[in-house]
């Protein structure tokens, strides 16, 4: 065999290939090469078989998904890990500046520095301080409808942050509490503002669309939001029942509409003191999810046995359980996947969803029977609820700070 | 440039930005990883881990990916490397200078198969792990020179070389039956 430069004959396999690729067929290629022939030929014969193996060019749809959502669900692992959370921050500041001994303290230096960072953003260093000094104001005593008025301003102030943050460009996790609707083109607006869903969550979306809700999202700076979690946003309202009227209460000067799918806990009368959990209707009222009578006692975690509550008539002493009313057991944990931990007191769920579906099934012309429409005013039933009322501590109801997803470990061996 | 923006917000973990990448390389890495490897769950785990791994890097800031692709394939191509030398626990070395690393590869699955799909790949599962990546480069996902030559970190001189070497060993590997 002549000796051949590899170089030349490189690019000649090269030109070769290409030609092959393009479609010429093997004969007329080695006719364009004659010297190179007897190399050329045998190389292009494997290329040729290679081609043949190849197989199928198709790629297994699942597997693409699992590995899309392994993908996913990694980045949001990694976004919760790289960026502690400014409202975890400030909620972890408030916990331990509420040890008893240092409250006082903690409270004026919070209401100070609440004032020197009031006009803060997220991110910023200020703004754990300002989300503090909220929560210090927020604990200081006041009426329930003094308190309700204070978190919806606190509110209208996360949606004010969050339009001054589009405007500025900033990519910040944002919190963002109004009702969820569609724009004209489709799109979803959260208090008007477009917010987009990931898939995982488009189905909560639609679930939730009309009511209420708490958006914790991505702001991005190009003024796009991303919703990493969604509930209902739900207030608690604990006072005492002044009024009660055919399909609403009155609690402490706050009227409270009670609907077929209510969750009533206890006897509820006028003058007992309770605790209700509600949330906004567009006209701007209120409707109870839950209401309880206030101190009843709680699961702690987990289906523990608790005393089954029963609807009672103006008599609770001896009011037996009416027929078809008893009341399934409560799982006031609402084992949310929210991993967002947070001070306000959302996690209970909202009529809507299935942690609670009314327990009590009542007549379909009543709103729910649990209530009894009485003229009897607060006051005199003072006597029977003062023992309740001692031990009825405020619950504050907040869910547990979950950890996102659990692990993924299955961290591949290769 | 699409691919550039892509990356910028992919940095910043968004999500549909991840998933878009993640959509338009997956065919590629699984379709190389596929060739190279035949336990279809292996292939899956590692085409999978490939983005894993992707999704570390870009938050890595000292391990800066300009090019998406060419990342994704260097990535997956270690992967595969990694598993075959556990797989046959051979020593690491250069690559060049090992000329039949891979041989015996899954006995069990190759026997009696005379189909010719089966034996090219066989006889390609022969060739050193280098010469298996540029033979998938270039004649399966028909990635052009320079392409592969960045995957690879080499010149296009030596992915030429490369490639000549390849074929010519598959060659002697086909014409001797020896694909076992």
């Amino acid at each position: 065999m002549s000796r051949i430069d590899p170089d030349v004959l490189n690019e000649i396999l090269e030109r070769s290939l290409l030609k092959l690729q393009a479609g010429q067929d093997i004969p007329s290629i080695l006719k364009e090469f004659p010297e190179y022939r007897e190399e050329l030929g045998p190389l292009l014969e494997t290329m040729r078989a290679i081609w043949s193996s190849r197989g199928s060019d198709t790629v297994p749809l699942d597997a693409m998904v699992r590995s899309r959502e392994r993908l996913m669900k990694a980045a949001r692992q990694a976004k919760q890990a790289a960026r502690p959370s400014w409202w975890r921050r400030g909620t972890g500041l408030l916990r331990h500046a509420m040890a008893p001994a240092a409250a006082v303290l903690a409270c004026v230096a919070l209401l100070f520095s609440g004032i020197a960072s009031a006009q803060a953003l997220p991110g910023s260093a200020l703004y754990p301080m300002k989300l503090a000094a909220e929560q210090v104001i927020l604990a200081l005593p006041a009426s329930p409808s003094g308190q309700l008025a204070r978190k919806q301003e606190y509110d209208e102030r996360r949606k004010h942050e969050v339009e001054e943050l589009i405007q500025l460009g900033s990519h910040e996790e944002v919190n963002l509490s109004g009702f969820l609707t569609r724009g004209e083109a489709g799109e979803w607006l959260a208090d008007g503002l477009k917010i987009e869903f990931p898939a995982d969550l488009a189905p909560k979306a639609l679930e939730l669309a009309g009511q209420f809700v708490l958006v914790h999202a991505e702001l991005f700076d190009d003024g796009r939001m991303l919703a990493e979690t969604i509930e209902p946003r739900v207030y608690q309202v604990a006072g005492r029942v002044q009024k009660l009227e055919s399909g609403r209460l009155m609690i402490d000067d706050i009227w409270v509409q009670v609907g077929p799918a209510t969750q009533l806990d206890g006897a509820i009368q006028a003058g007992r003191q309770v605790e209700a959990s509600v949330t906004r209707l567009v006209d701007n009222t209120y409707l109870a999810l839950k209401i309880e009578l206030a101190g009843s006692p709680k699961p702690l975690g987990g289906p523990a046995k608790t005393e089954t509550p029963t609807i009672r008539e103006d008599q609770p002493e001896t009011a037996e359980t009416p027929d078809g009313q008893d009341i399934d057991k409560h799982d006031d944990a609402d084992a949310g996947d929210d991993e967002q931990e947070d001070e306000q007191e959302h996690s209970a769920s909202p009529t809507p969803r299935a942690a609670v579906t009314p327990t009590i099934r009542p007549p379909q012309s009543q709103p729910n029977p649990g209530l009894t429409p009485t003229s009897q005013d607060a006051q005199d039933d003072d006597e029977k609820s003062g023992d309740e009322e001692e031990d009825g501590e405020k619950d504050e109801d907040q869910k547990d700070g979950q950890s996102d997803d659990a692990k993924d470990g299955d961290k591949h061996d290769s | 440039m699409h691919q550039d923006s892509n990356l910028d917000k992919a940095r910043k973990l968004d999500e549909s930005a991840l998933a878009a990448i993640h959509d338009e390389f997956y065919p590629h890495v699984y379709r190389y990883v596929r060739y190279r490897l035949e336990d279809e769950q292996v292939v899956e785990d590692i085409a999978s881990e490939v983005f894993l791994r992707f999704l570390d890097a870009l938050q890595n800031k000292r391990a800066e990916i300009r090019d998406a692709r060419a990342w994704l394939m260097g990535t997956a191509s270690n992967l595969i490397h990694d598993h075959l030398r556990r797989k046959y626990r051979r020593p690491t070395g250069d690559l060049e200078e090992i000329e039949i690393l891979a041989g015996d590869d899954a006995p069990e699955h190759d026997v009696e198969r005379n189909d010719t799909q089966q034996q090219v790949q066989a006889a390609v599962r022969k060739l050193t792990l280098e010469q298996q990546q540029v033979i998938s480069m270039r004649f399966v996902l028909e990635y052009s020179i320079d392409e592969t030559a960045r995957i690879m970190r080499k010149t296009s001189g030596a992915v030429k070389v490369l490639q000549f070497r390849a074929l010519a060993a598959l060659r002697r590997l086909m014409e001797s039956g020896d694909q076992r």
